[in-house]
């Protein structure tokens, strides 16, 4: 999947300007953001539900899609909602659909209205799993899941990235969540790309420093910094070699990554 | 597809399926009961002209009963198409998109278009055969009694309007109309609403200013005051105006001003309108004799198949209409097949 110049208005308002970014087979991807940063635009755009206004995204085979509302039929069984899948999808697997539900622990004729949120989270995940698509694309897909639901879903994506080399793109607001889930970021705010790249990469090429206050942090780009009396924290991306001593530079995790783009994003557009 | 559209649509149409059943039982009791009335009383030949021999005085309550009747059920076959309109066509794609389930639905493998036909053709196909089934008995009952059960002249609405060709083409506009407002509105209670009132308005414009004017009527003269003789002569005509025609042969309603002067003032000099005064005084005026503005009586299928024609139209082209809409709003020309 891949967007050059992605854009896309709802009337006068702009969700998305100038989005490019890929992703590739075999990894899942991040999308984070704040509400409303566009992340659910962006998703629908992949899925076909949008038209984009400007630019250009190609979606290369199969899309999957599980929507941030989790729609289901509220007069379907779960058993009605799998059969729906099979009918409605060539590369239906209706053996994985049934052994996921079951492992869920969804009772097959309880009809979807009577379900809980976690438990229509994990059937739509199900539903869009068990089409073996080449692209998955998930709105928020653990936000009402219970822990151990959860986890359970997360394997289930990961083993299909394995198995099947699947592309993912996953959004949350909520960056621990997808700690040790993906494998690339894309940062969105206020319609635009703020950060993106290999996670390892981001997390390899960022350190946080904590120093004494007149540290002269050489060529290295501040992401931000907040200056106390007498120490200085900061977010810097590497240009080079740091020279600190090790105990005042530490690895950043995304979390703090990803806050610190945000924050700058926003301080810029303040400006 | 076909099995998700009727899954998801079964308890209305079976609802709707049941409506059916209860009129069909209705009418085809009405039809026994009316004629067992008939053949003890020996009323047969008042059954073709309530005119024939006797049988304005021989008739009696029990019929007037039985008007009361066929117009319950034609209002009842009226109200089938608004049932389909506002609970099956209504709802079709409004709950889709008010629920939001139209996210699943139209981001599955299958494409968009495939899933609209489905669902329509779940909806429309048994509504219009239970239209066609239902406009078949009724003709099947008020044909068994003719004049007995509807007096009025043979293009009345109430004769008219539930005819199977006319009721086919109501509910076919009925599905195409709520389809496109369910697409519009997008929420199910207001997209009911919406087209339970634009249904029934285009149906009795229609009524109203459209059929008069299908085919061009007829001026059919007869003598000044004489109502009767036309009507005998053609009882399924369509009578839409009363008046007389000029010297020059051509009709003037009998709601004309001047007219209305003449033949009052004709009226009051020759006592009455059935004297050979009261025709010599019209003509003094300039009148060459009293007639009809009508459609007659034969052009009935002609009307009918112009009815159901125009409203079949119409909901056929809703329906493209939210097709081609729905193709060019999730097109998937974005997606690019997976390399082989």
């Amino acid at each position: 999947m891949r967007a050059r110049g992605l854009g896309a208005r709802y009337r006068r308002d702009r969700a998305l300007r100038d989005c490019s970014f890929e992703v590739a087979p075999g990894g899942v991807t991040a999308l984070v953001g704040a509400n409303g940063a566009g992340k659910s635009t962006l998703l629908k755009l992949a899925a076909g539900l949008l038209r984009p206004t400007e630019g250009v995204l190609e979606v290369r085979g199969e899309v999957g899609f599980v929507a941030q509302e989790k729609p289901l039929y509220r007069g379907f069984t779960v058993a009605e909602m799998l059969e729906y899948g099979r009918r409605a999808n060539p590369r239906w697997d209706d053996r994985y659909a049934r052994d996921l539900v079951d492992r869920a622990g969804l009772p097959r004729d309880r009809r979807t209205g009577r379900l809980s949120g976690g438990q229509r989270a994990s059937l739509s995940l199900v539903l869009a799993l068990a089409r073996r698509p080449d692209v998955l694309l998930l709105d928020e897909p653990l936000a009402e899941m219970d822990p151990v639901a959860r986890e359970d879903a997360v394997r289930w994506v990961m083993l299909a990235v394995e198995e099947t080399g699947v592309a993912v793109l996953l959004s949350s607001h909520v960056v621990a969540d997808l700690d040790g889930v993906c494998d690339r970021l894309l940062a969105l705010d206020r319609g635009e790309v703020r950060l993106d790249g290999p996670v390892e990469d981001l997390v390899d090429g960022h350190r946080l420093v904590v120093a004494p206050r007149d540290t002269d942090l050489g060529a290295h780009e501040v992401i931000q910094e907040r200056a106390g009396e007498r120490q200085l924290t900061a977010l810097v991306r590497l240009r080079g070699p740091l020279e600190l001593p090790d105990d005042q530079v530490t690895t950043p995790n995304l979390d703090e990554l990803v806050v610190a783009y945000l924050r700058r994003g926003r301080a810029a557009v303040a400006a | 597809m076909i099995w998700v559209a009727w899954r998801q649509h079964r308890t209305a149409l079976l609802a709707l399926g049941l409506y059916v059943l209860v009129l069909l039982v209705l009418m085809v009791y009405y039809r026994a009961t009316m004629l067992a009335v008939v053949d003890m009383r020996g009323w047969s030949e008042c059954v073709p002209s309530r005119y024939a021999a006797g049988c304005l005085r021989r008739l009696d309550a029990t019929v007037w009963g039985w008007y009361e009747s066929v117009d319950n059920v034609r209002l009842a076959l009226i109200g089938y198409g608004v049932l389909v309109g506002v609970f099956l066509g209504a709802p079709l794609f409004a709950r889709e998109f008010e629920q939001n389930t139209h996210l699943f639905a139209l981001s599955q493998s299958v494409r968009p278009s495939r899933w609209f036909a489905a669902k329509v053709a779940v909806v429309a196909v048994p509504a219009a055969l239970g239209a066609l089934v239902l406009g078949a008995v009724y003709r099947w009952w008020t044909t068994a009694l003719g004049k007995l059960v509807v007096p009025q002249e043979g293009f009345h609405a109430g004769l008219f309007e539930p005819q199977p060709p006319a009721l086919f083409g109501y509910v076919v506009f009925a599905v195409g109309l709520g389809v496109v407002v369910g697409l519009v509105v997008r929420r199910v209670v207001p997209a009911m609403a919406v087209t339970l009132v634009a249904w029934l308005g285009a149906l009795y414009a229609v009524r109203r200013f459209a059929r008069p004017d299908y085919l061009t009527p007829l001026v059919l003269e007869r003598p000044f005051g004489d109502y009767r003789i036309g009507y005998e002569a053609d009882q399924d005509r369509w009578r839409l105006a009363e008046g007389v025609t000029d010297a020059a042969g051509r009709f003037v309603s009998s709601r004309d001003e001047v007219v209305q002067d003449a033949t009052r003032s004709c009226q009051i000099s020759s006592g009455g309108q059935h004297s050979v005064e009261y025709h010599d005084c019209m003509t003094a005026l300039g009148y060459r004799s009293g007639a009809d503005l009508v459609q007659p009586g034969d052009r009935f299928w002609v009307f009918q198949a112009i009815e159901a024609t125009l409203f079949t139209a119409a909901g056929v082209l809703c329906v493209l209409g939210a097709m081609w809409w729905l193709r060019k709003r999730f097109r998937r020309d974005i997606r690019v097949p997976a390399a082989a």
